[in-house]
């Protein structure tokens, strides 16, 4: 988070620290992996 | 040899000037030869996919195999190293101050060799002799030709891969203690894959496989010939990724007027991919005979080792577009999207390329694992991923790339109806691959054999419940030659016919707070040992197994 400490220092710039829609973003990129796992898992599962 | 002082002239005049005639009149080449396999590579796709569908019969005299082995051939190896080559040479040339003519000589000899190869292999192919699709795997056989041929193109790429490291070394050496420009940095990167990663595929074509077709030997080693292939294949995979991600981390930026996110980061993402790519190709074997459970483990753990870059790149680039984003007043937590250039091709088909490289990445991660490969494997739903990874997120980034790279080098400039082209280009081309490489993934979980011409297996069941989805396989084909013809005519109107003027190399700077990188990352020999003995770790134990423990070898087989 070194973007979030450069940005305190910067006035009327602070809503940038967060980068909370970098977090939601790579949070659906997990979720589509584990969804590729259990789609694939499930079909095996039930084919073995 | 140039003086310190000469060098940093030419690197001002390089960015000040642009690029210079012969450095652009050889790049162009190399994009024109690119584009013009994606047009013909297109086509021959068209075909097949309609033929896969059921829909086209195809004439006596071609078969569903020779189309598909052309077809690959020319997108696989043709376009991609041609283009990869042409855009890598146009960054060193820009970023490093200008091509060395020894340099220059090398690309244009590799130009050559490169073209000369591509020939020898398509005659045969057209002639019915070499059939065997572009992985080749013995025991097929093609004529002898087709292998020189790829022998060929090959030592063209060496040839351009030891071009760029003279013209790095040259420049490393006139400014010491300086790093390596970024994109020069990606560019070294990439050629030591190209080199490294086509030496097995060298050994298995030379050694191997040459001796064998013309039958000087009577029998090959299957998994030997196999093992080395994928050495190769899939580092060739990771070449195109890392081309399109060397545009993700220093064009793409510039483009939406932001900034680089970290230097140090990029560079170890690049030494990182550089140092566990090789190894990843065992993957590809993981349902192989002969291979011990424990092997096949540390394989899946090595493939899975490379997701880890790919993650630090994810996040860097949510992480650039956010920042940029709400610096030009984008709000909310993810409304600040808006905000980003959507209506600029350049912007947009790389942007798409990334998007689409989520699903892709999730089912490369998914099928590197042995229990659920078996599910997918040899389905139509391997060629989805295939179309998916390849088709979008390298393409659609190359595609970005030409709107800017073909202006520049041409001394023209993209024009407001080229960059509406594009961005109409870039959404026929979404749905079009969202159509085919979606019905493809489907059908595949659903059993659709891949490397397969059209039956319905004497009209089973399960095969003709296949059919509604070949058919979305075949609307995304015609969807995607008219997205071909569209960038096709995008990047003749750029290189001849676009209004004269002066096109910017665009490079986005790092931060002005950025952290300095440390100059350990400089050391590309202590990279290439690692990379080495990682290649070792994962190589040595399976292929003296296959060696010591020789199955019969095989004959030649001509199986069409």
């Amino acid at each position: 988070m070194g973007a979030a400490k450069g940005n305190k220092k910067k006035p009327g710039e602070a809503h940038e620290a967060p980068l909370k829609g970098t977090w939601i973003s790579v949070g659906v990129l997990g979720v589509v992996i584990l969804a590729t796992y259990l789609l694939l898992y499930g079909l095996y599962m039930t084919r073995i | 040899m140039q003086t310190a002082k000469s060098q940093t002239f030419k690197d001002k005049t390089s960015k000040v000037m642009g690029i210079n005639k012969e450095d652009a009149l050889l790049t162009k080449s190399y994009i024109f030869v690119a584009f013009m396999a994606l047009l013909l590579g297109g086509i021959l796709g068209l075909v097949q996919g309609l033929n896969r569908a059921g829909l086209l019969e195809l004439p006596s005299w071609v078969n569903y195999y020779q189309v598909l082995t052309a077809h690959g051939l020319i997108l696989v190896v043709v376009l991609t190293a041609f283009f990869t080559i042409g855009y890598f040479y146009a960054g060193l040339s820009h970023t490093l101050g200008g091509l060395l003519p020894i340099v220059r000589k090398m690309a244009w000899i590799g130009f050559g060799l490169k073209i000369v190869g591509f020939v020898l292999a398509v005659i045969p192919i057209i002639m019915g002799d070499a059939s065997v699709m572009y992985t080749f795997y013995p025991p097929m056989a093609a004529a002898p030709m087709f292998y020189i041929g790829l022998a060929l193109i090959v030592v063209g790429v060496w040839m351009c891969a030891f071009g760029a490291f003279i013209n790095v070394a040259n420049w490393r050496k006139n400014h010491k203690g300086q790093h390596v420009p970024i994109l020069a940095f990606f560019a070294t990167g990439v050629f030591v894959l190209l080199f490294f990663g086509s030496l097995p595929v060298a050994i298995e074509v030379i050694v191997m496989i040459i001796p064998w077709s013309f039958g000087w030997v009577k029998t090959i080693n299957v998994m030997v010939a196999r093992t080395l292939f994928w050495a190769f294949g899939h580092t060739l995979v990771n070449i195109w990724y890392l081309t399109a991600v060397s545009a993700w981390y220093v064009i793409v930026p510039k483009i939406i007027g932001g900034k680089r996110w970290s230097d140090t980061l990029t560079r170890v993402v690049i030494i990182a991919l550089v140092i566990m790519n090789i190894t990843g190709g065992f993957h590809h074997q993981i349902v192989d005979p002969g291979i011990s459970p424990s092997v096949k483990f540390m394989h899946v753990f090595m493939s899975l080792a490379i997701g880890f870059p790919s993650l630090m790149t994810a996040w860097a680039m949510f992480a650039i577009f956010e920042r940029t984003a709400r610096k030009q007043g984008g709000k909310g937590l993810i409304g600040w999207y808006k905000k980003m250039p959507w209506k600029d091709v350049r912007f947009l088909a790389p942007m798409i390329a990334m998007i689409a490289f989520i699903p892709a990445g999730a089912g490369g991660i998914a099928q590197s694992t042995n229990q659920l490969d078996q599910v997918v494997h040899n389905t139509m739903w391997i060629v989805g991923h295939f179309h998916l990874t390849l088709g979008m997120s390298v393409v659609m980034t190359f595609f970005g790339i030409s709107y800017w790279l073909v202006p520049y080098i041409s001394k023209r400039v993209l024009t407001p109806q080229i960059n509406k082209l594009g961005v109409i280009q870039t959404w026929i081309w979404t749905v079009g691959m969202i159509f085919m490489s979606g019905s493809m993934h489907w059908v595949g979980l659903l059993g659709s054999p891949r490397r397969t011409s059209f039956t319905t297996y004497g009209d089973n069941a399960t095969a003709l419940s296949w059919s509604p989805y070949l058919m979305f396989l075949a609307v995304g084909g015609t969807l995607l030659i008219i997205g071909v013809i569209l960038q096709v005519y995008a990047v003749i109107n750029m290189m001849f016919f676009a209004p004269k003027g002066e096109t910017e190399f665009p490079i986005a700077e790092v931060e002005e707070n950025a952290a300095k990188t440390p100059y350990w990352t400089e050391r590309w020999g202590l990279w290439i040992v690692i990379m080495l003995l990682v290649v070792a770790m994962a190589y040595v134990i399976p292929l003296t197994e296959f060696i010591v423990n020789a199955p019969p070898g095989s004959p030649p087989f001509k199986t069409w």
